[in-house]
């Protein structure tokens, strides 16, 4: 009697435990929705970027980002400054192309010159930011294994951690992190907090959105307000968006290089 | 004398007592540091620390060590170039972990448990090595982060991560910002990413590095014999000494490997430093013995009783322990000046417990009892004691309201370490003494050499009272030429120059400064008060204006700003157009290509656009950072309204450093007016305000000094004009002090500023014994020849050996490494042997009643100053 109780309770934790492994998704779905959810046709979005360094000095750039992305993936996008008034009109273009290195052109109106930016090194920061070009691109899932980590709550978000490793060659040479921990949300899949973790597997920044709203008229998610915390240093970037258009229409025409360089006026 | 009374009753308490209070002393002692920064030398509340501070804050700036690697064949060589790019890739993984702070992590890991330890465990399998900078850096910011962590944790791993990192960032030829426009844009790139090995290779390299003028003398020498590696602490030197040490020795035993037939030799403000304390050290191990060894000599020689030695020897060194250990206390370090302490202590403090001992010997010889013989010593000598240390005393202790602080510590503690000694005395002395079995009533030492000093004192006084007037009118010769002299005397100080010629560190500064920009760092702050201020045209090219200035001295190497980076890009965007190798104007006219639509078609058409140059600086900048580039950090704060001209200096002489400094003023004034204002930063601004606060300083010093010793004397004799007479000798060899230094081209340093004090405060001493005896034979009825040739042959001959005993002492300082010590050796020497012949010159002489009244002087007697004349001179004459 003892005996098969204890049989039945053992094989009922058993079938239990196992239906919630079949419940939990795997780190790649998990990225896979995320991916969907990151995914546009086009967007168009101003923002705010404040770059704070520890001492509590800031600089505040606005600018106007554009975006489209082709059927293969690709993504072109065109970054306008605003302001501060002395480099207003500067326009920062960068295409990404599936069999060469992207590129990437900037535009100085105080040269009236549209310049060509190596795109090979993609640590360096973007624009004096706590960004590098990397954290700015769309995730490649080809290039990474994911796996679930654990879940958590980040600001009252319920999340996944995911914790993604780049395993193509390419992404392996190209990146300055040895691994990422993604935070994304059970709700709606997106990156609620990543830290991130340099070659030699220092934990060197902290990412965190917040400010998670429906973006009018469409079924995306977005975080109005982003940080980016080096964690050793405690310079911090924060970009705060506003006005964000998703799939309304962008014309192509908007990243070339005749446009980059027009547009400055 | 009941406390001589209950000190008999109950000696071993008494000893027990000192003991013990030696042992806390002893124990505190063990805090005290070493600290030869430049920091530890001006007052904590100094205004250019403070800006010093916020610089480095600002600009995130550390001091340098530099590592020339010189070739005199020329450094474009395959070999030399692959050094160059060894030396870097090791440099940049050196770690100074050592052994013990391996086992203190096991230690916390088994302490803290848990996670904690589970991160150890890991860490340390395998060994802890660069690899683990990760790790342990993981679980510092993991720590610091634990409210519930231990903080001596969290300071624990901050010093590992600093430890296995000692290095931030390292500038050599094989990784540098090297700013070029290639056909596809803007570039920031190391010139030598690989070792060039074909001829063409390195001709091509030899051609980048000389294509970028930031790099010539910054980073080779003009003429291609030398290469420099700059390396930054991850950690400022001030609060790491012990840290930075470690890493010196690691970078010199790198340097080794690759050594010949390059030269490589490291230099630069922190290695000065480093080789300071190293230096210290040694001297403080080397001289204290040796100082320690030449007393006992001298002690057995005239007591031949190893009683009469190690009794005065317990004296000082417990002194020497109270002194140390109340540094230890009040957290006070070791600089450079107070090297010298120990060994002054002793020679000074010695002298109390030869007059107690030689009294002594004296009074069991004639009562055959110890306690009454003890009692007798102590009644007689009590005062005496007391009243010559009071007087050295107020010589150091006036030095307390100096601006320096290692002044002020110097003589703070050495009036503490003379209080120390005469406490040691008056307690420990007739305790021990009653313990200890009496001397044997031996006399030793042979009158024949002795009385011939006694003999030739006498002539001496004789000489001098008959010569009055040649005395006096000497004198006054003497002072009026000292004072001269002493308008020739100058103030400067060099922290290089304070090492030998031959010394290592001298030789690399040497080398280093003849083929680089100089290893001398001055930081010249232009503040313009405004939000990016500095992108403005006019601005920016002033600043450019004066470091052309800076560089026209032969003595500044290379100056470093942001206006470089904005000339820099200005001509690689430029094409490298030689006339864009400028600031941008306030109005630049750049060509405009533009695509317009005619007849259906795009054609290209070219237009002149006026454009604002602030514009093009803002662009520039914003150009530069998004290429990667982070150097201008260093160079301008974070909002654009200060920058960092960095100055590279070929020397560290003050007074160089001032007329360069002056350059600055002047041209801030003619250009800056109220548009920036003008700062200074850096070790050699630093070293130049200590420098003018030397002579307000040991003036007000000097002046409180002897204001205090008159009316010390005054008090002693009840008589200002005894106070004046024992006073005026002193003035004169304080005269004469620096009126030497000046002949023998002495700068008046930290460290020789101190010689009129030390002087003053032993050689008062002189009068003090002088006038009291002289005083007590008048009184026992001697008219003044009697009593003056009495004084003489007494109080004379006491004079002459303590004054050559502390000469001897002091010489000891002459074996130093370094050249402020040794100045302070022989200047000390000298002058005691001076105020011991202008005491017995001038006091006789100033005593001397007028011919015609024959009038006795002042004869207000004070008791205990008559037992002083008795009994203490008594102290160093034979037996």
């Amino acid at each position: 009697m003892k005996a098969a109780n204890l049989l039945f309770n053992l094989a009922m934790v058993v079938i239990f435990s196992a239906s919630l492994l079949a419940q939990q998704p795997t780190g790649r779905e998990i990225m896979k929705k995320y991916k969907a959810q990151e995914r546009t046709r086009d967007s168009s979005v101003e923002l705010k970027m404040t770059l704070i360094n520890a001492r509590g000095g800031k600089r505040v750039r606005q600018v106007i980002q554009v975006t489209k992305t082709d059927a293969e993936g690709n993504r072109k996008a065109l970054i306008r400054f605003l302001s501060p008034a002395d480099i207003k009109g500067t326009g920062f273009l960068s295409v990404e192309n599936s069999d060469r290195d992207d590129d990437n052109w900037l535009y100085l109106p105080a040269l009236r010159k549209v310049r060509r930016i190596a795109g090979s090194d993609k640590t360096d920061s973007f624009m004096g930011t706590e960004f590098t070009y990397e954290d700015l691109e769309a995730e490649d899932l080809e290039a990474y294994e994911y796996k679930l980590i654990g879940s958590d709550t980040v600001g009252g978000v319920a999340a996944w951690i995911v914790e993604a490793r780049a395993v193509s060659p390419k992404k392996i040479k190209e990146t300055g992190y040895s691994k990422r921990e993604l935070w994304i949300s059970k709700d709606h899949y997106l990156a609620v907090q990543t830290k991130y973790y340099d070659k030699k597997g220092a934990y060197v920044k902290l990412y965190k959105a917040s400010d998670i709203k429906q973006v009018p008229g469409t079924d995306k998610w977005r975080a109005y307000r982003m940080t980016m915390e080096d964690v050793r240093k405690g310079n911090k970037t924060v970009l705060e968006f506003s006005d964000y258009k998703i799939n309304q229409g962008v014309p192509d025409k908007y990243f070339s290089q005749r446009y980059l360089k027009r547009g400055g006026r | 004398m009941k406390f001589y009374n209950t000190i008999l009753r109950f000696p071993k308490s008494v000893i027990g007592i000192i003991l013990l209070l030696t042992l806390f002393f002893g124990w505190e002692m063990q805090k005290v540091k070493i600290d030869n920064s430049i920091i530890a030398l001006l007052p904590a509340k100094n205004q250019s620390v403070a800006m010093d501070n916020e610089v480095k804050k600002i600009f995130n700036s550390r001091e340098m060590i530099l590592i020339g690697v010189i070739n005199n064949k020329g450094i474009f060589n395959p070999v030399t170039l692959q050094k160059v790019k060894d030396l870097t890739e090791n440099i940049r993984r050196i770690s100074i972990v050592e052994a013990n702070d391996v086992s203190r992590l096991q230690t916390w890991g088994e302490k803290l448990g848990g996670r904690y330890r589970q991160s150890i465990d890991e860490i340390l399998s395998g060994g802890i090595t660069t690899d683990d900078r990760g790790a342990v850096s993981n679980l510092w910011v993991e720590a610091k982060n634990d409210a519930n962590a231990d903080s001596g944790f969290v300071s624990f791993l901050e010093i590992l991560k600093l430890k296995l990192s000692p290095v931030s960032d390292i500038i050599s030829l094989a990784e540098v910002d090297n700013i070029t426009s290639t056909d596809w844009g803007l570039n920031i790139d190391s010139p030598m990413k690989t070792v060039p090995r074909t001829p063409e290779e390195l001709a091509k390299l030899a051609s980048t590095v000389f294509g970028n003028e930031m790099f010539i003398n910054g980073l080779v020498s003009e003429d291609s014999t030398g290469t420099v590696l700059l390396i930054e602490l991850s950690f400022n030197y001030d609060n790491y000494q012990k840290e930075a040490s470690l890493l010196f020795q690691k970078l010199q035993a790198l340097a080794a490997i690759y050594q010949g037939p390059e030269k490589i030799q490291l230099a630069g403000v922190p290695m000065v430093n480093i080789y300071t304390s190293e230096y210290m050290s040694r001297d403080l191990g080397v001289l204290t013995p040796i100082v320690i060894l030449l007393v006992m000599i001298v002690m057995y020689l005239s007591f031949w009783s190893f009683k009469g030695v190690f009794l005065p020897l317990i004296v000082v060194l417990g002194a020497l322990v109270w002194t140390m250990g109340t540094m230890g206390i009040f957290g006070r370090p070791i600089t450079l000046v107070v090297t010298a302490m120990p060994v002054m202590l002793i020679a000074i403090g010695i002298a109390d417990g030869i007059h107690l001992f030689s009294e002594y010997k004296l009074m069991w010889a004639k009562f055959k009892d110890r306690d009454k013989a003890i009692l007798t010593t102590m009644k007689q000598l009590t005062k005496p004691v007391i009243f010559t240390s009071l007087t050295t005393i107020a010589g150091f202790a006036s030095l307390a309201t100096s601006s320096l602080q290692s002044i002020k510590d110097f003589g703070i503690f050495t009036s503490v370490g003379v209080f120390a000694a005469m406490v040691f005395s008056l307690t420990f002395i007739p305790a021990a003494l009653k313990l200890m079995k009496p001397p044997k009533v031996r006399f030793v030492g042979k009158n024949g050499e002795l009385s011939r000093l006694t003999r030739w004192l006498e002539r001496f006084g004789d000489a001098v009272l008959r010569r009055r007037r040649w005395v006096l009118a000497g004198t006054i010769t003497l002072a009026a030429l000292t004072i001269i002299a002493i308008s020739q005397l100058k103030v400067g100080s060099t922290m290089v120059g304070n090492f030998k010629e031959h010394s290592e560190i001298y030789q690399a500064s040497q080398m280093l400064n003849s083929e680089f920009g100089g290893t001398e760092v001055m930081n010249i702050i232009v503040d313009t008060k405004t939000k990016n201020g500095l992108k403005d045209p006019e601005l920016l090219a002033k600043i450019a204006a004066l470091q052309d200035t800076l560089e026209a001295n032969a003595l500044v190497g290379y100056t470093t700003s942001i206006a470089d980076y904005v000339k820099r890009i200005n001509l690689v965007m430029n094409n490298n157009d030689p006339a864009f190798n400028r600031i941008p104007g306030k109005v630049e006219t750049v060509t405009e290509t533009e695509w317009i639509e005619r007849n259906g078609k795009e054609t290209e058409i070219r237009k002149q656009v006026k454009i604002s140059g602030r514009d093009q600086i803002g662009q520039y900048i914003l150009l530069y950072e998004n290429a990667g580039g982070d150097n201008l950090e260093k160079l301008a704060d974070y909002d654009y309204s200060k920058a960092n001209i960095i100055v590279q200096i070929r020397t560290d002489d003050t007074r160089r450093l001032r007329e360069i400094k002056n350059i600055v003023q002047r041209f801030a004034l003619l250009n800056f007016g109220s548009t920036a204002e003008i700062s200074y930063a850096g070790c050699s601004s630093l070293c130049v305000e200590a420098d003018d606060l030397i002579i307000p300083s040991q003036t007000r010093s000097l002046g409180i000094a002897l204001l205090v010793v008159f009316g010390l004397l005054t008090m002693i004799f009840r008589s200002p004009k005894y106070g004046l007479i024992g006073l005026l000798p002193m003035l004169l060899v304080i005269l004469l002090a620096f009126a030497m230094m000046s002949v023998f081209g002495v700068n008046l340093d930290v460290g020789t500023a101190l010689v009129a004090s030390i002087v003053l405060g032993i050689g008062v001493d002189y009068s003090v014994h002088f006038l009291s005896r002289y005083r007590a034979l008048r009184k026992e009825g001697m008219d003044f020849d009697e009593a003056t040739r009495q004084t003489f042959t007494t109080s004379g001959r006491a004079i002459v050996f303590n004054s050559l005993a502390v000469a001897i002492g002091f010489l000891v300082l002459l074996l130093s490494s370094f050249w402020p010590v040794i100045h302070i050796g022989w200047l000390v020497s000298v002058n005691m042997i001076f105020s011991a012949i202008l005491t017995m010159l001038l006091i006789p002489v100033l005593l001397m009643p007028k011919k015609k009244k024959k009038r006795m002087p002042d004869e207000q007697g004070v008791e205990g100053v008559a037992a002083l004349s008795g009994t203490a001179d008594h102290a160093l004459e034979p037996e």
